[in-house]
Formats: C-alpha cells, structure tokens, sequence
C-alpha cells in the first residue's frame, strides 16, 4: 500500500503545475486595440477623449453654422489660440479640445491658424528665430523670410474647462462640466460667436473625478 | 351577419391605421442600424440648404412614437458631389433623446464646402 504513494506523488505535481499555469493565464489581462470609432466602453467620471471629441465637435459645428467665420468676399479668416483654462480637478491638457477644433476648422476652409503668434508666446517659435538669420552670411539670403510677410491674427479663440462636483448620496456623486469658448475679432476686442457645451456624469462615490 | 361585418370594418381600419402608423417616412439616406429602434422611432421630414458659408446644413426631423423618453445616438457621413466620403475630424456618434410622443431634431452641418450630401445611421 505504501509502495504506491512515491509513483503518484509525481503526477500530482504535474497537474499542481498544469493547475496553476492555467489558473494565472486566466487571470492575465489581455492587450487589444480600442475601436477609437466605436468605442462604446463604460463612462468614467473623469474626462476622457470621447468627452473632449463631443465637446469639440458640438461647437464646432456651432461655430461654423453661426455664420461668424464667413468672410465677406470669401478668403479665410486667420486665427490666434488665446488662453484656455483649465479649471477642473483635473490635470488637463487642454489642446485635447483645442487641437480638434483646429483640425476641423481648418479643413471648413474658414480659418487658417497662426502659430507665431499665442497668449503664451508663439507655438512655433522658429517662424520669428529663423529671422535672425537674416544676419548671416551662411545663408543666402533670398531664402529668408522678408520682412513683413507675417499675417497679423483677426479672431482669437479663447475659453475656460470648468468642474463641478456635487455629492448625490452617501455613495454617489456627479460631475458637472463645462467647456466654454468665445471668439474675439482683435480688431473692436468684440466677440462674435460664443459656445457652451455641458455634460454630466453620475458614479459611486468611490470613483476619482480629478 | 350585422355583427361580423362590423368586426371585419373595425380589423380593417385598425390594420390599415398600424400599417401606416409603423411605416412612416422612408428615406434613403437615413438607416436604423437596430431594427428595434425603428419600431420606435420615425422619421418624418429632411430638409437642407446651402448656408452663407457655402455648407451643407441639414435638418432631420424625427418623431418617438413610443410612450417612453428615448436616447439613441447617430452618426452623420458626408460626401462630395462624386460621392465620395469627405473626411472629418468629428464622425462620431453623437447623443440625441426623443420625449414620449414628441418630435426630435437632428442638426448637422457638412465639414467643408465640398460636402453635397449625406447619410444618417442612427442606433441605439
């Protein structure tokens, strides 16, 4: 009776081994690409790229069927990005609305975006840096930008990211955000298009909305 | 006899009223991708025009026939005067509700001036 234990001591711990093999490849996680045009995961309570692309969508189509980027005898206006603030709990870069709207509003054919010149400085600071080289005897100098040919802003898009968070219950709260935008004719500092676009979301207390 | 015809006058009238009730307003550039939801939800008038801007802006007018407060969502593909889809940066699904027994507008303007027409998927 005794002689069979050494002989199955060996076969269980094979199936021990296969065992826990099986058991941890289950719990890995797999890695999958997200369907970015249908991606019909959960909502979290904070702000993701669905809620920045509905955002910049909205009002951009707002804009655009406002009529205040229709140049009178066509031709694009030349747009500035002033401050976007960012408002919330949450650590936001806020060109994740911006850039989109950019990127559509320059394929409306209505605007054409300056990057020389911004609230924070220039975004491309090497349109004004490859000036000096008018300087330089390395360069030839036909091939350096001439002076005056930069094209001075008409409008500039500005606006606010804004949150609010409000206790529901003892176990759920909701978020609510705000995107905000106005665009200014530098000209007469007046704005002729504004936009809001606000959006809610409900979660369990547990849930980090910054 | 008397009896018979009248129920036959009443099923009569009930299936013509269901059958126009459900079919409603068919047009080629909107499709339900859930069945289910066009039981629901018809659509009832499409109207565009050309703005200022030279952008095709269009109006779909919806109505939910049902007795519950509906959210669904749609999607607008824009194309040129070759059919061709014209590409933008926002063709994702967008929210819209619907009251019970209320009408519902979808607004969508085209991307660019090339946009000429459009189609609308609508789903749950």
């Amino acid at each position: 009776m005794n002689n069979t234990h050494p002989q199955k001591r060996p076969i269980f711990k094979g199936l021990a081994a296969i065992a826990l093999l099986v058991g941890l490849s289950g719990c890995q996680t797999t890695t999958s690409n997200i369907d970015m045009n249908n991606d019909q995961r959960g909502a979290v309570m904070g702000l993701d790229y669905r809620d920045f692309g509905g955002a910049a969508s909205a009002m951009v189509d707002d804009l655009l069927a406002s009529g205040a980027l229709d140049k009178p005898g066509g031709g694009r206006y030349v747009l500035a990005i002033s401050r976007v603030i960012n408002d919330t709990m949450q650590k936001i870069d806020t060109d994740q609305l911006i850039k989109q709207m950019r990127v559509a509003l320059l394929r409306s054919g209505k605007v054409v975006v300056t990057t020389a010149v911004g609230a924070n400085g220039p975004e491309d600071r090497l349109a004004m840096d490859a000036r000096e080289l008018r300087n330089s005897a390395e360069f030839n100098q036909q091939t350096v930008a001439a002076k005056g040919q930069m094209i001075a802003p008409e409008y500039s898009l500005s606006g606010k990211i804004l949150q609010k968070n409000v206790r529901d219950s003892k176990s759920k709260q909701s978020a609510i955000y705000s995107f905000q935008l106005s665009l200014t004719d530098i000209n007469t500092g007046l704005a002729f298009w504004e936009g809001e676009e606000i959006l809610g979301k409900s979660g369990s207390n547990k849930s980090v909305a910054w | 006899m008397k009896k018979t015809l009248f129920s036959s006058s009443l099923l009569l009238l009930l299936l013509t009223a269901v059958g126009c009730y459900s079919t409603g307003h068919s047009d080629p550039r909107v499709t339900f991708i859930d069945r289910g939801l066009s039981t629901h939800i018809n659509i009832t008038d499409i109207s565009t025009s050309v703005n200022s801007g030279s952008l095709l802006e269009a109006q779909v007018v919806g109505y939910n026939k049902s007795s519950k407060y509906r959210r669904f969502q749609y999607k607008v593909d824009w194309f040129d005067e070759t059919n061709r889809l014209v590409k933008s940066t926002h063709d994702h699904w967008r929210d819209v509700s619907a009251d019970q027994k209320s009408e519902f507008h979808i607004n969508a303007i085209g991307p660019n001036p090339d946009a000429r027409s459009f189609k609308l998927k609508i789903r749950k």
